[in-house]
């Protein structure tokens, strides 16, 4: 992750999304967390020894490829934190980068690829910054794990398409 | 008797960096880091703030056909952020420990055969029996069985786990 947010940012994958990360998605998606694999969340860990849900990041293992979609942080969570705490990950960057990162090397070497769906300008900002490219198809980026030929790309690009929107 | 669910404020999860979460409340009990073995269970306290706290914390760790259960330790400190009436419903045979060794004895029952359980206390004993664990004919091993299996290869498991003396 990056050791100036590491004392204070703990990701890790946890089996009960929704245990952990129903108020963050509802607030921005206004849906439940899907029911199934992979959860990854963001917690800021505090002075007290508490930890409090702050970003979360869905991955769905499709075989070859991976998906990531549902991103969300929860910006009160942010402002809750010190002003070092606060510098420090505006340095880091975007909290979503630390769960995507998380999930890239958890499941990045079981794959070819993994996808998103953005259209948001926020996160389009971001998410180059974790190596996601455009894929010739509105809103569908891609991060490639290998080295795949132009037409294994190609067919890899048509499966995550057929699953839009994520 | 069944144990009821687990209260709403108790969350149960299996983690993968457990180290970050409950690795402070392990070294404070067995005097070293946590093994970097899989699978971790915590169960967090949800206060009225939306924090986690971590109350108790188990390993179940996968050895051939069987789990070991071990490094179980709970942090009495969750207890000061809970009201008379959510300390009451973590009494004796529903405390934390029971209901996470009883969600572990859930999670994992499709990847081994049966659970032991190495145990010289006899608080942790009585917590161990309440969640399932029965004793075996070996002092302090403890195994819970989940599947139907027949006597001789219970018998060969259980002197499997007890070879490997203390975990």
């Amino acid at each position: 992750m990056s050791d100036a947010i590491d004392d204070f940012i703990i990701v890790t994958e946890v089996d009960r999304g929704p245990a952990f990360a129903e108020p963050i998605f509802q607030r921005k998606y206004k849906a439940s967390v899907p029911d199934f694999g992979h959860h990854v969340v963001a917690f800021w860990k505090r002075g007290d020894g508490s930890f409090v849900p702050a970003s979360y990041v869905h991955f769905t293992d499709c075989g070859d490829i991976y998906l990531a979609g549902g991103a969300a942080t929860d910006g009160n969570v942010l402002r809750a934190m010190d002003e070092a705490q606060r510098r420090a990950l505006e340095a880091y960057g975007a909290l979503m980068l630390a769960t995507l990162r998380y999930g890239f090397e958890r499941w990045g070497p079981h794959c070819d690829a993994v996808f998103t769906c953005c259209g948001d300008a926020r996160a389009l900002e971001t998410t180059p910054k974790v190596g996601f490219v455009d894929t010739g198809v509105p809103h569908l980026l891609v991060r490639w794990m290998r080295e795949p030929t132009l037409p294994r790309r190609r067919e890899l690009v048509a499966k995550a398409r057929s699953f839009m929107p994520f | 008797m069944a144990v009821p669910d687990a209260p709403d404020f108790l969350v149960l999860a299996e983690v993968d960096n457990a180290a970050a979460m409950a690795g402070p409340l392990f070294e404070r009990k067995f005097g070293h880091p946590m093994p970097d073995w899989p699978n971790d269970v915590i169960a967090f306290v949800r206060r009225g703030d939306g924090s986690l706290y971590p109350m108790s914390y188990a390993k179940f760790f996968p050895l051939g056909s069987v789990m070991l259960v071990g490094g179980c330790c709970t942090d009495g400190r969750a207890f000061d952020g809970l009201d008379a009436g959510q300390r009451a419903q973590l009494q004796g045979d529903r405390s934390a420990m029971v209901h996470l060794l009883r969600y572990g004895f859930r999670r994992f029952a499709d990847r081994c055969d049966a659970y032991f359980g190495y145990c010289g206390d006899a608080r942790a004993w009585a917590v161990d029996l309440a969640a399932g664990f029965v004793p075996t004919e070996h002092e302090k091993l403890l195994v819970h069985w989940h599947k139907p299996l027949n006597a001789q290869t219970q018998r060969a498991l259980v002197a499997m786990a007890h070879a490997l003396g203390p975990f």
